[in-house]
């Protein structure tokens, strides 16, 4: 092969968009397709299988070959890619059946939720059947096709990327319209007889034709573009052109006749039954029978038929537990204690550093390991997976270490028995966080780190239980308040099991295995607030009746069962001010280190006469982080519950509203973390290298004293961090009205208890973006990238 | 099911690609068209390239007397930054405080710079381009230097670099997204309890 038509041949480009939205859409049907042909094997037979893997083929091929890549240059290769776009692909996914097939992939409860009571509303069935009509359908494409093809359209889809990513979709949208009275996927009915359908293509034919002869026999260029671009191939621009026109004309006709005739055939055939179109009324439907009573065969495969309680037996979601090797190791008593052993030897490594080690804090793995990887890797595992540093958390070890002393004769004070104690501590983290700079104090982050081993082993070797992680640790709290929005949670597997369990192993333990330290009896376990993830009850449990299951982010929060160990989250005032302390700490955390909050207090010191902003960012941080969350959380809860006229206490309101801030509260920490990683990712190896050096190691093969490049561009991180803020704010208002409706059925009032804390919602999430907007210091990577 | 639930690992690679930001349509305006010795080269921009944006440059070779594109050639591109260059304080994106350095200056070059334009970074193999950044607003010269078989061939163009749009404009689809999607909410909320109305 000649080096050129290897280079054509190797032109394929890749559109991550295109390609998640392509594999996402194979995904749906398939899952949807596998469920429907088990169900209706002749309605879901293999070929619509084929045909709709084969339409999304033929998109990726119009899309990303070398088609796309020549499209600029040639006009021929750009009309045989519109062909394929409008003429190939868009019929092939509708012999697909796609609608069923991709609402049954769907998770079924979203499915019924979301989209399922826009399909069932008369309304929109009503307008769904206006622009399927057969009339509309063929306007729509007749005037995308003219519209187009106008020179400067044309020219301006070829001068912009975006433009051609617009036309390309008004060609694929109008062609799937187009198509969709001739190939009549099921479910839907025909409003139009069949002996329309070949007058119908025949008159887009037409419509072809006329628009392919005036580009075959036009004596000059239509498109500008193509007048100046390159000639390749010893084509010039006209006859590229005429190329053009005959692919519309000839393929492009074809594509109308051949169905034409295959429709009129089939029309005229003996055996037919004619099929007469259903009437528009009363029941306008456009493809939705599915959810009316109509059709008893029609409904067998809806995707609702079989979303009402269908039997005693839940169905099983996924389980961690159950993934082969992750979940051997997870269960594993060792395999913890490997984690607990690597994350432990990493803290001596930053204690020592931060102790012995230069004081800059970016050349110190003390001020780069725990404030640029650990907080965000935390983040990341806690939304990806779940609390797993508490798992492997390495102050477990010296806890073990206290318990078998056997000096646990105490018992943990009653009056402590709360998160009061954690949540002053934690508020006191965070101040000092910000006050005394401990991200750019080595030496105070390995104190920190020291004392933290030390209270851990105290507590630990004198109190019964876990009381340490339950109701001391602020990084415990922390992490429990996150590991609400995981999409993991410690959970039974059969409910019925535990029914009939009267040991209680998980909670108790047995010889062999210890129980919860945490009080958490599974089964009346909710959510993971207070789960340490040791998964002790696991190995505990003889029915292996346990697992890392799948849950809703955060719906948990909506529930308030009585939950083992923790009550009703109505009464428990101190979860609710750990979960404020928690949210307001994200954006007063994030907000403190941009430009203009520096600005601000340096400007206030000065007017108040004082030498240093100092006292100013004391008494800003309170405000933050104490006054600011109770007074707002107050408001709102005072200001529903007049305006709903419901006869609950504020208290109550104000204890479980103030959850469904925990997502914008986790979206601002993980947006602000994952800014550090991604401006610092590499910049362990400096003081890997330094510390290595001190101790005589050379290692040479570090990447070593490099100018720090992110990961990310910036204009990148700064979409992540929008879309995090957005999922945060949606989850939050979805969390809100949930729990508004639990008190009231009534929609208006309703409306009127979740508004205040919609408006909470809506300020945090607007001064979350006006955070991110801002220019931030880069904490702790200041000092080297000044040194370099 | 088993094979689908493999399909579904895909979308993590895919999801991670989203973030890259990485340009990769090359071709695009054409800014020269040129016979020079034996070649006619062309050479190719985005329509409106923005400064701090990736931004593609893409050239052409091809043989005078056949059309037929080269693909043996060394191309280097150099880049002169408008000659009334002057920093901008665009925004106030690098400041010293407390000896805290504020998150990194814009990524785009400011100085003359070269890049050698390859195959590889093209989409259309036939070309050769590079990616670039050019870090202000004006007027940059492109020299494009091809060589081969020893011989150098040396053209010019100018690059009009414009500005970008303000930072906030570049969130407005992902700001849109949260009141589209409560408005969605509201009409889900308000069609449910006429449809199950309408069911009993």
């Amino acid at each position: 092969m000649s080096p050129s038509a290897q280079a054509i041949l190797g032109s394929w480009s890749f559109d991550p968009k295109i390609a998640l939205g392509i594999v996402a859409s194979l995904i749906l049907y398939l899952r949807g397709w596998c469920v429907l042909h088990r169900q209706s094997p002749t309605r879901f037979p293999s070929w619509r299988l084929f045909a709709f893997v084969g339409g999304l083929a033929v998109v990726w091929l119009a899309i990303a070959s070398p088609l796309d890549a020549f499209s600029g240059l040639l006009l021929s290769a750009h009309m045989v890619q519109h062909l394929l776009l409008m003429s190939v692909a868009p019929p092939l996914i509708l012999l697909g059946a796609p609608l069923l097939p991709l609402l049954r992939g769907l998770p079924r409860k979203f499915a019924r939720d979301g989209p399922g009571p826009f399909l069932i509303s008369p309304a929109l069935r009503q307008a769904g059947t206006a622009i399927t009509h057969p009339l509309t359908c063929w306007i729509v494409m007749a005037l995308t096709l003219c519209a187009w093809h106008v020179p400067a359209a044309f020219d301006l889809a070829l001068r912009s990327p975006v433009w051609h990513k617009v036309e390309h979709a008004c060609f694929f949208g109008a062609s799937l319209l187009f198509w969709f009275p001739v190939v009549r996927p099921y479910p839907s009915r025909p409003q139009w007889p069949l002996w329309s359908v070949p007058v119908y293509l025949l008159a887009a034919d037409l419509l072809n034709t006329a628009l392919s002869a005036i580009l075959t026999f036009s004596d000059h260029a239509l498109y500008p573009q193509y007048l100046a671009a390159p000639r390749l191939f010893g084509t010039t621009a006209l006859s590229d052109q005429s190329c053009a026109g005959v692919i519309m004309w000839v393929p492009g006709s074809l594509v109308f006749l051949i169905p034409a005739a295959l429709i009129a055939i089939r029309y005229l055939s003996p055996g037919h039954l004619l099929v007469r179109p259903q009437k528009a009324r009363p029941n306008p439907d456009f493809s939705l029978p599915l959810l009316t009573s109509q059709s008893a065969a029609v409904a067998s495969v809806t995707p609702f038929h079989h979303w009402k309680p269908r039997s005693a037996v839940p169905k099983k979601g996924f389980d961690l537990l159950s993934v082969p090797v992750v979940g051997a190791f997870l269960r594993a008593q060792s395999g913890r204690r490997l984690m607990q052993a690597a994350l432990l030897v990493i803290a001596i490594a930053v204690i020592v550093d931060g102790l012995f080690g230069s004081q800059i804090s970016s050349m110190n793995l003390a001020g780069v390991l725990p404030w640029t990887y650990w907080r965000a890797f935390v983040v990341v595992a806690l939304l990806a997976a779940g609390n797993f540093f508490c798992m492997a958390c390495p102050f477990m070890l010296v806890r073990e270490l206290g318990r078998r002393l056997g000096l646990q004769q105490h018992t943990w004070p009653q009056a402590l028995r709360s998160k009061w104690f954690g949540i002053v501590l934690l508020v006191l983290f965070f101040w000092c966080y910000e006050v005394f700079g401990l991200w750019d104090k080595p030496i105070w982050t390995a104190w920190l780190i020291i004392n933290y081993f030390l209270v851990a082993f105290a507590v630990d070797a004198l109190f019964r239980g876990a009381s340490f992680c339950k109701y001391v640790c602020p990084i415990g709290q922390f992490q429990f308040i996150t590991s609400l929005v995981s999409p993991l949670e410690v959970k039974v597997r059969e409910p019925g099991v535990c029914a009939n369990c009267t040991t209680h192993d998980c909670l108790h333990g047995n010889e062999r295995k210890r129980g919860c330290e945490m009080d958490l009896y599974v089964p009346r376990k909710s959510g993971n607030l207070d789960c340490t993830f040791c998964l002790d009850c696991v190995r505990a449990c003889p029915h292996d009746n346990i697992g890392l299951m799948a849950v809703a982010p955060g719906i948990d929060v909506v529930r308030d069962p009585l939950r083992s160990s923790v009550g009703r989250l109505s009464r428990r005032l101190d979860i609710a001010a750990l979960a404020l302390v928690f949210v307001f700490a994200a954006f007063a955390n994030a907000a403190f280190m941009t430009a203009p909050v520096v600005s601000f207090q340096d400007e206030l010191a000065v007017r108040l006469g004082l030498s240093s902003p100092l006292p100013v960012t004391k008494v800003l941080l309170l405000i933050a982080l104490v006054l600011a969350p109770a007074a707002l959380a107050m408001i709102a809860a005072r200001a529903g519950r007049t305006a709903s006229h419901i006869s609950v206490a504020t208290r109550e309101l104000l204890c479980r509203f103030s959850m469904s801030l925990v997502p914008v509260g986790v979206a601002m920490w993980a947006g602000h973390f994952l800014f550090h990683l991604n401006f610092g990712w590499d910049s362990v190896w400096t003081p890997v290298q330094r510390a290595a050096t001190d101790i005589g190691w050379h290692l040479t093969n570090l990447p070593g004293l490099v100018p720090l490049s992110p990961l990310l561009g910036a204009d990148t991180v700064l979409v992540l961090e929008t879309v995090l803020l957005d999922a945060g704010l949606l989850l939050t208002l979805y969390l809100a009205w949930r729990i508004a409706l639990v008190y009231t059925p009534r929609a208006r009032d309703a409306l009127c208890l979740f508004a205040p804390w919609a408006g909470v919602a809506t300020i945090l999430y607007a001064a979350g973006v006006w955070i991110i907007l801002q220019p931030m210091e880069m904490r702790g990577l200041a000092n080297t990238i000044s040194l370099l | 099911m088993k094979y689908v639930r493999y399909l579904q690992v895909l979308l993590v690679p895919l999801l991670l690609e989203l973030s890259s930001d990485d340009a990769r349509a090359d071709g695009g305006v054409v800014r020269l068209r040129e016979a020079r010795g034996p070649y006619v080269v062309t050479i190719f921009t985005a329509s409106e390239p923005l400064r701090d944006s990736p931004e593609d440059v893409s050239v052409l070779i091809q043989r005078r007397d056949s059309s037929e594109a080269i693909l043996d050639a060394s191309v280097d591109l150099m880049f002169t930054p408008p000659p009334e260059l002057a920093v901008e304080p665009i925004e106030q994106m690098c400041r010293q405080s407390e000896g805290a350095l504020m998150s990194p200056p814009s990524a785009g070059q400011m100085t003359q710079f070269s890049v050698p334009a390859t195959h590889k970074q093209a989409s259309n193999k036939l070309l050769y381009a590079a990616p670039v950044r050019l870090g202000t607003t004006g007027r940059w010269q492109l020299e494009a230097s091809i060589e081969r078989g020893g011989e150098v061939v040396k053209l010019g163009c100018v690059i009009p670099v414009g500005s970008p749009p303000r930072r906030l404009t570049g969130l407005v689809p992902y700001l849109v997204l949260p009141p589209l999607m409560v408005s969605l909410f509201v009409i889900n909320q308000c069609l449910r309890p006429r449809s199950s109305a309408k069911k009993r």
